[in-house]
């Protein structure tokens, strides 16, 4: 079923001035058009109209009913921009995402189909979109319907309707038709959506033009009604050129830290933060050479990714006579704020956690992201290919498997291995803590059908305890073929404990250190 | 009412003594470095326990002090070394993740997840080499908030060990490396350095003996040794028999 969330932001113009201009908060504010040599009222804040200040009055005539109001003119084009700013924001809700600034109406719309679980559900969603506008210091009313003309009826007229939310109660301006038709239609006392509803269809058109039959065939989904999409933010990027082409490290070093502060202001103005950073260097003599920066969450600290720009440079070998560099936010991310507390202690621990996010972004940095992993277990039989590593740079980090739920998924017989001391310890006795990259070949002496001893590492051990054999296979299904192992633990006359196996062909090899 | 006083106008002999008093504080911060005693005395509370009473009993603190390194010597491969250390490291897994800088990829996390250490707070760092190893191993140990930094390092100069122990004193970790026997002959800045050697077992025991040497410990006693039993089904360690009849492991 399509959903539709409609995003109304009452007195737009006004919530932008104030949010552009803090000062402007407490005053009552007239925003003016100048036409010729009038100039009329376009909107009044809440304490301006107070005072009778409407829109569609003269200016003088505003002027002279409250003096000490600020008289601003109007700029529709920001109010365009910032709204066209406020439904990039949205994309992180909907892959689809309009925008209508028509009159007053200054509204937002979203398709969220099969979005809401992304957040829980689909009031999850639209909480945590109000909670994101307010941040930006925006009132909204939100209201989610099966069609466009639903959600807007409801999100603009919605909340003045009393406890009958029903469509039919709505008045007909709900309708989003022209103020001349509204007028129109309430000469014949039609002043409900549910009035209209009860005429025949066909005769609306001939006494009321096409347009009302088609918002209304809208409105209860018997017409289809397309979203028109607001382009995309660009991704924020920055470029360094030079005529005369630059070489070495520190040359780049220099270009970086000018570049990346106009990258990371453009990301703080939406709220987000880089999850990504590539650095593009163009060179005379070479291919272009991409350099890509992980972090683990989204941070737009300038001194913590010039560190981590530095350590990725100092891994890769540099092209000469470089004519261009360009940094490129390539992944971002809404950037996660948090009060402070009140006590300097409870803080420690977000403290601490941001220090070890950032110890690991500089260790995936330097050290490759498949250097920085987290283990976790896998439903494997063969013992190398029971653990898998989750790379712990990139925003793959932040839906890390949980250990135990990971080991339930594995089937394990120690499924509850976290959770249980015993059997936990059973599994330690089975496994051993250092495991062999590559199973060491040995030779191995024998006692009847137990080995006796074994020479590894240019030493002779000599066996004087070992397991019954635990035999692990798997069928020739497998990716890796039909394998036969017959695993002994077994302890050297030192009391050393070591992990051998037999294959299927009757070799011998060392597999793992009970350390 | 707060009355500021200039020290100007104090008496000679008054100021004399709060310069005396200032200089003895002084001089009681520095030693505190280098004096056990009042090193402890000033951070009992940042002891990580190895769970094991007998083994926190050869310990100069009761346990490992947070920021400072710890040397465990394996006398032979496979001798139970390491398992005895990831007590320690699950212990301090308590106040930060645990992390270990693998470079030769031995680690094994069935085995890591059934000695008790959450594996969601494990980091596995595996740098490509000896340096970066190093170097991993040192920003490691300097965060705060980690629990516990373990490697296993065969070779180390004395001033790459120089550096790993100031490192550690600049966090909160504690520097746990597991080393060869060769290690023993070399010198170190490791404020513990424990010995672990194998012992045969008792015929048809179901644990395995190993012995624990403190071999140097700062400020405290050395060369005071334990043996004790780990058991292969419960996990469960205590004396080895014949030194002591009960179970204690906490």
């Amino acid at each position: 079923m399509k959903r539709v969330l409609c995003v109304w932001l009452p007195d737009f113009p006004i919530q932008r001035l104030n949010n552009e201009r803090p000062e402007t908060k407490p005053a009552a504010c007239v925003l003016y058009v100048e036409s010729g040599n009038r100039a009329q009222v376009v909107i009044a804040s809440a304490e301006a109209q107070r005072y009778g200040v409407r829109a569609g009055m003269s200016l003088a005539e505003s002027q002279a009913l409250i003096e000490s109001a600020l008289f601003l003119p109007h700029d529709a084009s920001a109010d365009s921009r910032e709204l066209g700013n406020l439904a990039g924001l949205c994309y992180r809700y909907s892959p689809f995402v309009g925008a209508e600034l028509s009159g007053e109406t200054h509204c937002v719309v979203l398709d969220i189909s099969g979005c809401g679980h992304l957040f829980g559900d689909e009031s999850g969603l639209v909480r945590k979109l109000v909670i994101d506008l307010a941040e930006r210091g925006y009132f909204a009313h939100v209201a989610a319907a099966n069609t466009v003309g639903a959600a807007w009826a409801i999100a603009r007229y919605g909340h003045c309707t009393g406890p009958d939310r029903r469509l039919r109660s709505l008045p007909v301006e709900a309708l989003r038709i022209p103020d001349r038709l509204v007028t129109q239609l309430r000469e014949f006392d039609l002043c409900r959506i549910g009035q209209l509803s009860a005429l025949p269809e066909d005769s609306l058109p001939s006494r009321f033009g096409n347009l009302l039959g088609e918002r209304l065939g809208q409105l209860y989904g018997r017409r289809d009604e397309l979203i028109v999409p607001v382009p995309q933010p660009k991704p924020a990027c920055a470029t360094w050129t030079t005529e005369e082409s630059i070489s070495g490290r520190q040359a780049i070093q220099y270009v970086c830290p000018d570049l990346l502060p106009e990258i990371l202001d453009t990301l703080k103005s939406r709220s987000e933060g880089l999850l990504k950073l590539t650095l593009l260097l163009k060179s005379d003599s070479t291919e272009p050479v991409s350099v890509e920066v992980r972090l683990a969450r989204p941070d737009n600290s300038l001194p913590h990714v010039l560190k981590l720009l530095e350590l990725k440079l100092e891994t890769i070998s540099l092209p000469e006579r470089l004519h261009t560099v360009t940094l490129e936010a390539s992944v971002v991310a809404t950037l996660q704020t948090r009060q402070r507390g009140l006590f300097a202690e409870l803080q420690e621990p977000a403290e601490t956690n941001r220090e070890v996010r950032s110890l690991l972004e500089r260790l995936s940095t330097r050290l490759g992201e498949d250097a920085v992993v987290r283990p976790h277990l896998l439903p494997e039989a063969i013992p190398e290919q029971c653990v898998g590593f989750s790379p712990l740079s990139g925003p793959a980090s932040q839906a890390l498997p949980d250990a135990a739920s990971t080991m339930a998924a594995s089937g394990m017989a120690a499924s509850g291995m976290a959770a249980s001391g015993m059997a936990a310890s059973t599994m330690a006795a089975a496994r051993p803590l250092l495991l062999l990259p590559r199973p060491e070949p040995i030779q191995v002496s024998f006692d009847g059908s137990q080995p006796a001893g074994f020479s590894w590492n240019r030493h002779h051990y000599r066996v004087v305890r070992a397991t019954e054999a635990e035999r692990i296979a798997t069928g020739w299904w497998q990716n890796s073929g039909s394998m036969q192992r017959d695993y002994f633990r077994v302890e050297t006359s030192s009391g050393a404990q070591l992990w051998l196996f037999r294959d299927r062909d009757g070799q011998w090899f060392l597999h793992g250190l009970f350390e | 009412m707060v009355v500021q006083r200039n020290p100007s106008t104090l008496p000679a002999d008054q100021l004399a003594d709060e310069n005396r008093l200032a200089a003895i504080l002084e001089l009681r911060s520095n030693l505190r470095s280098l004096s056990h005693e009042l090193r402890t005395e000033a951070s009992q509370d940042d002891v990580v326990s190895s769970s094991v009473s007998e083994l926190d009993a050869i310990l100069p603190d009761r346990g490992l002090l947070r920021g400072t390194l710890s040397e465990w010597i394996a006398a032979e491969p496979g001798g139970g070394a390491a398992s005895l250390l990831m007590r320690v490291a699950r212990q301090a897994q308590r106040e930060g993740p645990l992390i270990i800088v693998d470079r030769l990829r031995q680690f094994y996390a069935p085995a890591l997840a059934a000695s008790g250490t959450q594996l969601n707070e494990v980091i596995l760092v595996r740098p490509q080499t000896r340096a970066h190893e190093l170097w991993a191993i040192e920003q490691s140990l300097k965060c705060r908030g980690v629990g516990a930094v373990l490697s296993r390092l065969d070779f180390l100069k004395p001033g790459e060990f120089r550096r790993l122990q100031l490192a550690a004193e600049s966090g909160t970790a504690i520097g746990l490396l597991l080393r060869p026997k060769i290690a023993r002959d070399q010198s170190g800045w490791a404020d513990i350095r424990l010995l672990v050697s194998p012992r045969a077992s008792p015929p048809g025991a179901f644990f395995r003996r190993v012995a624990v040497q403190c071999v140097y410990a700062k400020g405290g006693l050395g060369d005071q040794t334990i043996e004790l039993d780990i058991c292969d089904e419960t996990g469960a360690v205590r004396l080895a028999a014949g030194l002591s009849d009960s179970a204690t492991e906490q």
